[in-house]
């Protein structure tokens, strides 16, 4: 309370006004460098596996000799089959599983996303553990495509050989699952909704058998044919939908295993060639954190963890000399290793940057970056409330502090030099306020809900109108961009980047019209939009951390942009700016940089909001853009 | 600055506009946000009144399934309506109805003008003031309020005759007073803390327009035995209702014992689950002992403002009950800007509007961590909902400063605008 | 005075030193869950010894908190193995748990120590030792700085232990005793004991983790721990039949660090004669079943007494068998009467006997009452209001 009152006495000081800019760009400035510390060794730690019960690689492999002639026919069925129409190829399968003597059920799904149809079937058998309870499964799965879209032969007959070699053993405390998916990420999505009840069972078959509680899952993509192909490392993929992580257990043990049991090298992010040096470690967070904010699903297991499933994907890459049956024994020890579990992982390791596969940052040591750049937002936000409340009235005296007459000598004698170019704009506009009867007294703080209607003297109802609908403005691209048929996809995209771009300018140019926002109606406008902006990226950090971060980097400008009463040169060079972070043109700008086409893009927008439940447009169209209007409106007033 | 019909019309108009589109437009919005734990509590869910009403309508005691708190006569009322979960529509309309009654009756206390000036203290800073139209909008508008009449939690009922009881006792309408509270305190319990501060304000009233001061003795005791016996009445329908006294431990019951400790907003249900069975009894006593303690304590030293008092309680069910949800800190909220006047000397108003509005921010984040995500734990929410009582209590704490500065000013004038630190 | 006193603890050394008349071991796995599968070989490993060397069955306290042996991750279902080698599979046949699963707790074990125990409890899980009794104590699980954790929720402090034996002490139910424990930090468990003729050692120092000898990656899980290893090997190589003449002090001083990976500690100060008596104490004395028997005189008289018994027991339990045919008698009847009558009532008294399909109110008798109740509310609004408007 003490500190509390040091602070209350420091706001009476005209001066305070001259630090929020500056405060705001230092936060900014040690949010970012914060993040470039991360990769050294003092801020990152070694991985550990925190689960005494995975004992990972502490058991012998015995998926080699004669498993690999096995392995060779079912790749080579493989092979026959997945050009087969669907339905034939699901028959085959089904009888390649019932061969092993294993339940076997098959799942079809229809998805529609953008005019598009996604349809095809799961095919998954289930391995009962011979002495076990049937209340837990793990998951081992592939999909017949790979995320790249190649056959994924191999991982497919892999699934097919370890399920006939599993159910020769008869140690499984869990039932085991086997899914051999139709694509990637819809199938997976599809089974795993359906699993939990949480599908609609008019476009997605439900499972008509089932097992007991997930407790991990496990997919495998080795895209090579009939003849094989040995690889060099492993490529192991981590990310959830919406940027949700599983359990750092569950990656290091996978890690633990291949590279400590098997060999076989681990890789992370498509970072093939990682010497452990520091620009790869950063190189290795910053496109892990790229992978995270998108929120997209990276593979297979992306289903399972907003289930809170852990999940990960094994992927194959490179040439080198490892074989099929390493890639086999490492699963074996990792099936071993769950088999282990006693419980859900929950050790706390659900929030993590990986800077290479055995070194990790903790979420004690990275949030704070992006939470100082959400607190940039709030601290500008308070600081345009004080200031909005400045110029018509004497001095923000309260009755509580000090006497009055003396105050306001003090003030009249520090406003004209104290003050920024944007008080003096508005010291212009003083003259014009109401009287100073009714503003007599600071109501500074009231952000109270009964503000919301014009009431004495700050005029609420406008900004707090202006930013509600333009968060609810936000619903319209939102939901035209989830459901436009590809073909016209892109030329609405370009509509929608015309658009966006003039919207402020007519908005402005409509407002000033009518002689509205007055300069303090449109600083509360900036306000009040990054008051909200600070709020939800500051809630958002707790869910998607880099989602938050790449949002408030890219948003950052907003908090130095003012509305320019005298130069329409520099009106103008800020809306040149602020046009330029349009998140309509920073998607397009990004699709230019990464060399992805941009139709895919929105392809996969619209396919993750219909399939994967992402949530990622509606952090762009609710968070990110309403805040840009705002701000861009704001400078656009100063056009007019 | 009393509402005219014309500007009222409009603004209750807009809100009920505002809400009945939000049924229509977003049909499953009802019944997720009944689900949610800051805005539904097992003795104001929506969806446990369901419960309770199909059995009831099934000729099964609404009490056997221990799932249903709210008192027994909810139920006739409740199966007038259509199916809610076929027929939504009576449903949403009766629940904002109660919102356009509930403001209805904030305008009447604001119109009154007894939160700045009564009887026996005049504010130095009465003229300072919103307008009524801005009190009721505030109210109508307020987020918090929209949220608990879309999750058509009963809590909006208990507001609406706490409202009323303020505003009968405003006018000093006893009769209509006395079935107001009695009504508050047969559906929520706790209300009848209200009962003291009220009837100091009804007799402050009373007293103005008879032009005559009544026998406070005589006053007191008809009142009070008014209360009794209507609380009496409708426990007594009540009991015929249910066939048995037994609902009494179902609905006070669960309100005393916490035996459900299902997360809330609240301070209670976190301190229950870690609470050794041996001292349970004696914190729950503890507990019930502050809450109520606060009644007769504010009564006394703030009597020349029972509406201060009243409103300052609120708040205080709000942080300290058993079971408080969002839909009691919109009542709270809904109250302060009456006292307008007070706002020039409270100091920390800012401290606390930004910690409740981080608060209900991340308190439905950190609730995601935990329950849906697994990636979090229950002290996630925990310190979301501590962070809510301390933002909900600091208000009351610097209203509660600004409140008695304010009598300081009247009685030394000469101390006023001076510095004063708390000791 | 004081020549006396010195010389007291010389006069009684005799007695004292006293050979003991039986043998008894109490053996202690404190840990479940699969990855501790090492904790519960570790203590049948000793409960082979000591059955080796002759304690009996009946006189040896096996508490095992989980079963290995029929865990379904176990390849080798049925058994459990200390060794890579799975030469010896502990678990085999003829064995004897006492106390097993969530019996093995703190309050159950102390209750044993001290046999405060109900009467009901079976010879087989009490501890019915006494004064010429020598007791082994062997202790194992996850422990730490004073104290041993027990199962996943509770723990046992020094202290409590210490306690335990000294009050076992004074209820005459030891004569000597031998403590082992492996756990971390192990030699903190003993540092407490008061009590006399206690010869305790541990695993490791404070501070100081214990640490698993080998893995069975058939298994998939460590088998044994270090310091039991090795005290087994000693006690497989050197004590080989119960006529073995090696003392305690050979076995101590096989104990080497640098295999065990940690500091074993060995407490003489409590025991009588000290570090050079405890020392010279056979290895038999505590693992193996006392050979000299002390017959009482007066065995004739005893054999009277002993058949006089032999013919109360005969007589209790004809009288058992006859109370328990008279119930066969009578309940049928008993239960007869009830069915006939009570059933009638209970119809009437009862509004729900069992699950009942329960029907929607066809009429309109809820809304009625609904109705009357609001218009009830209303009218008497509308009459206070009437009322004061007057």
């Amino acid at each position: 309370m003490a500190l509390l009152a040091t602070l209350l006495a420091l706001r009476k000081d005209a001066r305070i006004l001259k630090i929020p800019p500056f405060l705001s760009a230092f936060l900014i400035i040690v949010g970012v460098a914060w993040l470039l510390v991360l990769p050294l060794n003092e801020y990152s730690r070694s991985t550990y596996v925190s689960e005494n019960a995975l004992l990972p690689g502490q058991v012998h492999t015995y998926f080699t000799g004669s498993e690999h002639n096995v392995f060779r026919a079912y790749r080579h069925e493989v092979a026959g089959l997945v050009d087969l129409p669907v339905q034939q190829r699901t028959d085959k399968l089904s009888e390649l599983l019932r061969a092993s003597n294993l339940k076997v059920a098959t799942q079809k799904y229809t998805y529609t996303p953008s005019g598009r149809n996604i349809s095809d079937e799961n095919v998954y058998a289930i391995l009962q553990g011979p002495r076990a309870d049937a209340t837990e499964a793990i998951v081992l799965m592939a999909s017949l495509k790979t995320m790249d879209g190649e056959h994924n032969y191999s991982g497919v007959a892999l699934v097919l050989a370890l399920a006939r070699y599993f159910k020769r053993w008869s140690l499984w405390s869990k039932d085991i699952i086997f899914l051999v998916s139709g694509d990637s990420t819809s199938g997976p999505q599809a089974w795993v909704d359906a699993y939990h009840d949480a599908h609609d069972p008019s476009t997605i078959e439900s499972l008509s058998i089932k097992s007991g509680a997930l407790q991990g899952a496990v997919g495998v993509e080795y895209p090579a044919g009939p003849w094989g192909h040995r690889y060099d490392k492993l490529h192991i993929v981590y990310d959830g939908t919406n940027g949700q992580l599983p359990n750092l257990d569950l990656f290091n043990t996978a890690v633990n295993i291949a590279s400590g049991q098997m060999g076989i090298g681990c890789t992370l992010q498509r970072m093939w060639h990682h010497r452990n040096s520091y620009q790869e470690r950063l190189q290795t967070m910053l496109r892990g954190m790229l992978s995270q904010g998108l929120g997209h699903a990276t593979g297979p297991h992306s289903a399972f963890i907003p289930y809170h499933v852990d999940a990960i994907t094994l992927v194959t890459v490179g040439d080198g000399w490892h074989d099929e049956m390493g890639l086999g024994r490492t699963v074996e020890s990792l099936f071993r290793s769950l088999n282990n579990l006693l419980e859900h992982l929950h050790q706390s390791f659900f929030f993590y940057l990986l800077l290479e596969a055995k070194r990790f940052v903790s979420i004690g040591t990275y949030l704070p970056s992006a939470m100082l750049i959400a607190a940039n937002f709030s601290i500008m936000a308070i600081a345009l409330w004080v200031q909005s409340g400045r110029p018509q009235e004497p001095i923000p005296n309260t009755a509580a502090t000090k006497p009055a007459p003396k105050s306001i000598t003090k003030d009249a004698a520090k406003d004209p030099d104290e003050k920024g170019k944007e008080q003096e704009q508005e010291a212009v506009e003083k003259p014009l306020e109401p009287p100073p009867v009714v503003v007599t007294k600071d109501g500074a703080t009231a952000i109270i809900p009964a503000a919301l209607l014009q009431v004495s003297e700050r005029p609420l109802f406008l900004p707090a109108a202006f930013v509600v609908i333009a968060h609810f403005l936000g619903l319209i691209p939102l939901a035209a961009f989830n459901h436009i048929p590809v073909a016209n996809l892109h030329p609405s995209f370009l509509l929608a980047a015309n658009l966006t771009t003039l919207l402020p300018l007519a908005t402005a140019y409509l407002l000033s019209r009518f002689n509205r926002p007055t300069p303090q109606e449109s600083t509360l406008i900036h306000c009040f939009s990054l008051l909200f902006l600070g709020m939800y990226l500051s809630a958002l950090a707790t869910l998607n951390f880099s989602q938050s971060l790449i949002v408030g980097l890219l948003t950052a400008p907003l908090s130095f942009v003012r509305r320019s009463s005298g130069s329409r040169l520099a009106a103008k060079l800020q809306f040149a700016l602020l046009a330029a972070i349009n998140p309509v043109m920073v998607v397009y700008g990004a699709t230019y940089v990464g060399k992805v086409e941009l139709l895919h893009v929105l392809v996969k927008a619209a396919e993750g909001w219909h399939v994967w439940g992402m949530w990622t447009q509606v952090v762009v169209w609710l968070v990110w853009w309403p805040a840009w209007f705002s701000g861009s409106v704001v400078v656009a007033l100063g056009l007019f | 600055m009393a509402l005219d019909s014309r500007q009222k019309a409009a603004l209750f108009a807009a809100a009920a506009a505002v809400r009945l589109l939000l049924f229509q437009a977003f049909p499953l919005l009802p019944d997720r946000l009944a689900g949610r734990v800051e805005l539904s509590t097992p003795v104001s869910s929506f969806k446990r009144l369901q419960e309770g009403l199909y059995l009831y309508t099934h000729n099964v005691s609404p009490y056997d399934g221990g799932v249903y708190h709210h008192p027994p006569l909810l139920l006739p009322l409740f199966s007038l309506l259509p199916d809610a979960s076929h027929h939504p529509f009576a449903t949403n309309l009766l629940f904002t109805a109660i919102d356009l009654l509930s403001a209805h009756a904030l305008a009447r206390i604001a119109d009154s003008g007894h939160a700045a000036a009564t009887r026996l203290f005049q504010s130095p800073r009465q003229g300072l003031r919103w307008s009524t139209a801005a009190i009721a909008a505030g109210f109508l508008f307020n987020p918090f309020t929209l949220a608990t009449c879309m999750a058509r939690s009963t809590t909006t009922l208990t507001n609406l005759f706490i409202l009323t009881a303020m505003a009968k006792a405003c006018q000093g309408a006893s009769a209509t007073f006395l079935l107001a509270i009695s009504a508050a305190s047969y559906l929520a319990m706790h209300p009848i803390l209200l009962f003291p501060p009220l009837l100091v304000l009804l007799y402050h009233t009373r007293n103005e327009k008879l032009q005559a001061a009544p026998n406070a003795w005589a006053f007191t005791a008809v009142h009070t035995l008014g209360l009794v016996l209507l609380c009496g009445t409708l426990l007594l329908v009540s009991a015929i209702l249910a066939g048995s006294w037994d609902f009494l431990e179902a609905t006070y019951g669960v309100r005393l014992l916490l035996p459900d400790l299902t997360p809330n907003v609240g301070l209670w249900w976190y301190f229950f689950t870690e609470m050794f069975d041996s001292f349970r009894d004696f914190f729950l006593g503890v507990f019930w002992l502050h809450v109520a303690s606060y009644t007769p304590g504010l009564t006394i030293r703030l009597r020349t403002q029972p509406l201060f008092v009243a409103t300052t309680l609120t708040g205080i069910f709000a942080i300290f009950t058993p079971y408080p949800s969002v839909a009691d800190a919109a009542l709270y909220l809904a109250l302060v800007p009456l006292f307008r006047h007070l706002f020039p000397l409270m100091r920390y108003t800012f401290v606390a509007s930004a910690a409740v509005l981080y608060a209900s921010f991340l308190g439905p984040a950190f609730y995601h961590l935990w329950v849906y995500a697994g990636s979090g734990n229950a002290n996630f929410f925990y310190a979301i909902t501590l962070v809510w009582s301390l933002g909900l209590s600091i208000l009351v704490g610097d209203s509660l400063f600004a409140a008695l500065r304010d009598e300081l000013d009247v009685q030394r004038p000469e101390l006023r605008d001076k510095e004063v630190k708390r000791i | 005075m004081k020549l006396s006193a010195a010389l007291a603890p010389l006069l009684l050394a005799p007695l004292a030193a006293a050979e003991h008349t039986s043998n008894w071991a109490v053996l202690v796995g404190t840990s479940r869950f699969w990855f501790n599968y090492r904790h519960l070989a570790n203590v049948l490993s000793l409960y082979r010894t000591v059955k080796r060397l002759g304690i009996p069955d009946s006189q040896i306290i096996l508490m095992l908190p989980d079963d290995m042996a029929c865990n379904p991750r176990n390849a080798f279902p049925g058994t459990v193995y200390n060794n890579a080698d799975r030469a010896l599979d502990l678990y085999g046949d003829n064995i004897e748990v006492d106390y097993r699963g969530y019996e093995v707790t703190v309050e159950n074990f102390i209750r044993l120590m001290t046999d405060r125990v109900s009467e009901d409890m079976p010879r087989s899980k009490r501890l019915m030792t006494d004064e010429r009794s020598n007791i082994l104590v062997y202790m194992t699980g996850h422990g730490g700085n004073e104290f041993l954790k027990f199962q996943d929720a509770e723990e046992i402090s020094a202290y409590d232990l210490a306690d335990a034996f000294g009050q076992m002490w004074e209820k005459k139910r030891y004569h000597e005793m031998l403590f082992m424990i492996d756990t971390c930090q192990a030699n903190t468990m003993y540092s407490k004991f008061y009590s006399p003729n206690i010869l305790a050692t541990g695993s490791s120092e404070i501070d100081q983790s214990s640490y698993s000898h080998h893995a069975d990656n058939d298994v998939g899980v460590a088998v044994i721990d270090r310091y039991t290893y090795y005290n087994l090997e000693f006690l497989e190589r050197n004590v080989r039949d119960p006529t073995s003449k090696v003392t305690m002090g050979e076995l101590f001083d096989s104990y080497n660090p640098a295999d065990m990976h940690s500091d074993p500690g060995i407490r003489y100060d409590l025991f009588a004669g000290g570090e050079a008596g405890a020392r010279s104490r056979l290895i038999m004395d505590f693992f193996g079943n006392v050979q000299n028997v002390e017959i009482d005189a007066g065995s004739q008289k005893n054999e009277t007494q002993w058949r006089e018994e032999l013919e109360a027991i005969d007589r209790m339990i004809l009288e058992a068998k006859r109370r328990h045919n008279d119930t066969l008698k009578l309940r049928p009847q008993a239960q007869h009467i009830i069915e006939e009558v009570a059933p009638m009532e209970q119809q009437q008294s009862t509004k729900k006997p069992g699950a009942v399909k329960v029907d929607t109110e066809s009429g309109w008798s809820k809304q009625i009452v609904g109705a009357a109740a609001l218009l009830g509310f209303a009218g008497v609004w509308a009459a206070g209001s009437w009322l004061e408007s007057l």
